[in-house]
């Protein structure tokens, strides 16, 4: 019988090396909140900056638009983004009947210029924070949460623009803005949830108890 | 289920589209105008906005007003909390006034059209107005979005009819006008009228009919 080759078995290493290291849960629970905590004293370091960065950048958008002819701002806003009367009079904060006298042309206060420059300016941005924005106008006045008849364009007007466009950006949770708006808005600004629009038999849009729909 | 209470308005000028000479010819006759020399002095129109026209878009033969009465005057934050068998006029003649819901009456297509307008409502104004009216006579409380949700493409429609009429004509001209409302019919009549229906859809109808307008306009 052949002898058999002599091989060189190396020793196991000790026991010790070949553990993997093992973490107890409660450490492994403190790294991961300390982690948590770390990302979330980033994110707060990075809000302020980022606002600041955001609102300079639409005023300086809002300056330039503010220097075209009136007649093509309200051209922008109603060719370009197809935008009600009324909706741009909300968020310039002005009747519709003095919008109305603008399309005349009435003059405009220079406050009025600026805020209708901002309207536009906001408009582009939306596009530009989220792509999936297609329709400004219709983002701006439609209900920012189920719960709520409030729009984009009603807390534009009261000035909110920066948390609109982290809204839009999907940084923030609509509901965190509207709190931030109001406490009280889910009371004050309640939606209707106890009824819902069918169509009737002839057609035509009806409103309905819930529990019937 | 949330409690509902009705409506206490923002604010006098969000109530109103327009007032005494700013209220504009070129806009057709809606809900919530307020009109003089009917109903003996002042009358509030209160048909919904789709059972007052019949086919064309042409009024029907008699309209539902309610009167016009002197009331006394009701602070916006008290709405809510009575009142409920009237639609305070805020700021609108030299006495205090509201639209009496309970006592209404009716006015010929004609009455209407001879009538001189002094105020129309903006469209949230109209959507309180049907909210204070259903609850003056079911007392069911309905939320403004649901409203918005019928009547909002009639309100949609009313408004581009308006900017139609206004920018095609001198506006001073019923003739002219009369004409360019039937234009106006026409070209939404089909695709554009049933987009109207469709909220996602008003901006991108507001944008055709703009351009149409504008080609209207070069031609």
């Amino acid at each position: 019988m052949p002898e058999a080759p002599s091989v060189t078995i190396r020793p196991l290493p000790d026991l010790d090396e070949t553990r993997t290291p093992q973490l107890l849960p409660v450490e492994l629970r403190a790294r991961t909140a300390e982690l948590r905590d770390k990302a979330t004293r980033i994110s707060d370091q990075a809000q302020e900056p980022h606002t600041q960065v955001q609102l300079a950048d639409l005023e300086r958008r809002a300056t330039i638009l503010a220097q075209q002819e009136l007649s093509d701002l309200l051209s922008a806003a109603c060719d370009e983004y197809g935008m009600s009367w009324n909706t741009l009079a909300q968020l310039v904060a002005v009747t519709p009947t003095a919008v109305r006298k603008w399309r005349k042309g009435q003059a405009i206060t220079p406050e009025k210029r600026r805020r209708l420059a901002l309207a536009i300016a906001f408009c582009r941005a939306l596009s530009e924070v989220n792509p999936r924005i297609t329709d400004p106008a219709l983002w701006l006045e439609m209900p920012l949460h189920r719960a709520t008849t409030l729009t984009g364009a009603a807390l534009f007007a009261e000035g909110y623009t920066d948390l609109l466009l982290d809204v839009a950006a999907e940084r923030l949770e609509a509901a965190a803005a509207l709190d931030t708006y109001d406490a009280d808005w889910r009371v004050r600004y309640a939606a209707d949830d106890s009824h819902v629009v069918v169509t009737a038999d002839d057609g035509l849009p009806a409103v309905v108890p819930r529990t019937r729909a | 289920m949330t409690e509902l209470p009705l409506t206490a308005p923002r604010g006098v000028d969000e109530l109103y589209l327009a007032r005494h000479d700013e209220v504009s010819l070129a806009r057709p006759l809606m809900p919530g105008d307020v009109l003089a020399g009917v109903c003996g002095a002042h009358g509030m129109i209160v048909a919904h906005p789709c059972a007052m026209r019949g086919g064309g878009g042409r009024l029907r033969p008699r309209v539902a007003v309610a009167p016009v009465i002197a009331y006394q005057r009701v602070p916006l934050l008290a709405w809510p909390n009575g009142h409920y068998n009237v639609f305070p006029l805020p700021d609108l003649l030299p006495e205090p006034c509201a639209a009496q819901l309970l006592e209404l009456d009716s006015a010929t297509r004609e009455e209407l059209h001879a009538a001189e307008r002094v105020a129309t409502l903006s469209d949230y104004g109209v959507y309180v107005l049907q909210q204070r009216f259903v609850f003056c006579i079911t007392r069911v409380v309905v939320g403004l979005d649901r409203l918005e949700e019928v009547s909002g493409h009639v309100l949609a429609e009313a408004e581009l009819e308006e900017e139609w009429v206004d920018e095609l004509t001198d506006g001073d001209d019923p003739s002219a006008m009369s004409e360019e409302r039937a234009a106006f019919q026409t070209f939404l009549d089909g695709e554009l009228r049933a987009s109207l229906q469709q909220p996602v859809r008003r901006s991108e109808v507001r944008r055709t009919v703009r351009a149409e307008i504008a080609r209207r306009l070069s031609a």
